[in-house]
Order: structure tokens, then sequence, then C-alpha cells
């Protein structure tokens, strides 16, 4: 029979939360410089913010 | 010209941690994700949420350094918040980082833009609590709907989160 999983406590789920937030950090950074949907997306906004600042000009 | 308090644009990137991303006008990425986290508070077996937990990350700042003031950041966050926020049923945890010792910096200024942002709506509301962990002190904010059907009881486990063991 399986033993049931103990529940996590608060603070386990605190540090929890803090290790995702440092790794989405580094993911960020990362997926910025090696995955080119991520690139691309941010040249289209780029771009846009460009065109939109010329539009108000 | 361009409103000072005006959004940036941004995208949404599929996938299971919904990201999105935008620029500044000179051209600082960010990326803001919301990580699935409902482990905690599924424990509680009567509480029915979809807790997130937010991220707000720099993915490249080319300038280096401190980041510039920048008005129409906050409005941006607030508008992807919106974008993604499910009144009814989603949950959402946010830290202010202090590894640099400005945690409490960023935690005043997250609740500053977060009620000038919401004034507009009024549906949100945001509680916050400071975890002691060793010599750590975590900022936590958790936003949720006022219409969320077991607001009461997930405020009453985020406020006592991290107590349990004392």
């Amino acid at each position: 029979m399986e033993t049931p999983t103990k529940p996590i406590s608060g603070i386990e789920f605190v540090r929890h939360l803090m290790k995702v937030k440092e790794q989405a950090q580094c993911d960020a950074v990362e997926n910025y410089r090696n995955n080119p949907e991520i690139q691309a997306a941010y040249a289209r906004l780029s771009k846009k913010n460009k065109e939109n600042c010329d539009e108000s000009k | 010209m361009t409103n000072q308090s005006e959004p940036y644009e941004f995208e949404f990137v599929a996938g299971e941690q919904n990201v999105y991303l935008f620029t500044t006008g000179i051209d600082i990425k960010y990326e803001v994700k919301f990580v699935p986290s409902s482990d905690y508070f599924n424990a509680y077996m009567e509480v029915d949420a979809e807790v997130f937990e937010m991220v707000i990350s720099i993915a490249d700042n080319l300038a280096g350094g401190r980041l510039p003031s920048d008005e129409r950041v906050a409005p941006t966050i607030f508008v992807i918040f919106e974008d993604f926020f499910l009144a009814q049923r989603h949950v959402i945890v946010f830290i202010c980082d202090s590894t640099d010792g400005r945690g409490k910096a960023r935690h005043r200024k997250f609740g500053h833009w977060f009620y000038n942002e919401n004034v507009k709506t009024d549906v949100m509301t945001k509680f916050d609590r400071i975890v002691v962990d060793g010599s750590n002190r975590i900022y936590l904010s958790l936003i949720m709907s006022r219409l969320h059907p077991n607001a009461g009881r997930i405020v009453e486990i985020f406020m006592r989160m991290g107590e349990e063991e004392k």
C-alpha cells in the first residue's frame, strides 16, 4: 500500500516559492539568449514600441 | 506624445508556465510568469483555488546596472495581471526579492502600484506577510478577488503560513 505523502509545511512552501522565483529569473535570461521564438517576440515588441513612439511625435 | 502611464504592448507565450513578455522604451526586456503553485493550498481539501506564483524577471538589460524609473512598467504588469487573472478561480502569490537587502523597499513599491492601479477596478484585494526563515525576512503578498468563493479560508491559510512550526 502506498504511504500517504506528508503535506508540505508553510515554511517549506515559502522556500519552494523562493526557489521557483530564482529559477524563473535564470530561465528568463536563458530563454532570451537561446530561444529564437522568444527573441522574435521581443523583436516584434521592440519594433511596435518604436512605431508607437514615431506615431506619437 | 506617448502617454507616460500608458502600458507597453505585450505578448503571451503559450505554455504551462503562462509567460508574458514586454520590452520598454529603452529596450529593457521583461518576462512576467505565472507558475502553478497550488501544492500547499491543495492540502486543505475544502479550498478550491488555483494558486500561481507571479515572477517578474529581467531577461535583458543592455545598459546594465540599476533600472531607471519608468512609469509605464507598473501599468503594463497590471494589464498583464488582468489578462491572466480569472477572478472566481485564481489566487496569486508574489515574493519580493530580499537577497540584496532591498526586499522591504520593493514590497512597499509593489503595494503602492497595486493600490494605484487597482483603484480603477477595486475587485482585487491584497494581503501582505513577512515570513522569517532563519536570518531571512521574506516579503510575501497574496492577491485575489473579493468575489472568490473561498476568499476567507484562503486568506486564513495564507496568514498562518509558516507559523505552524512555531
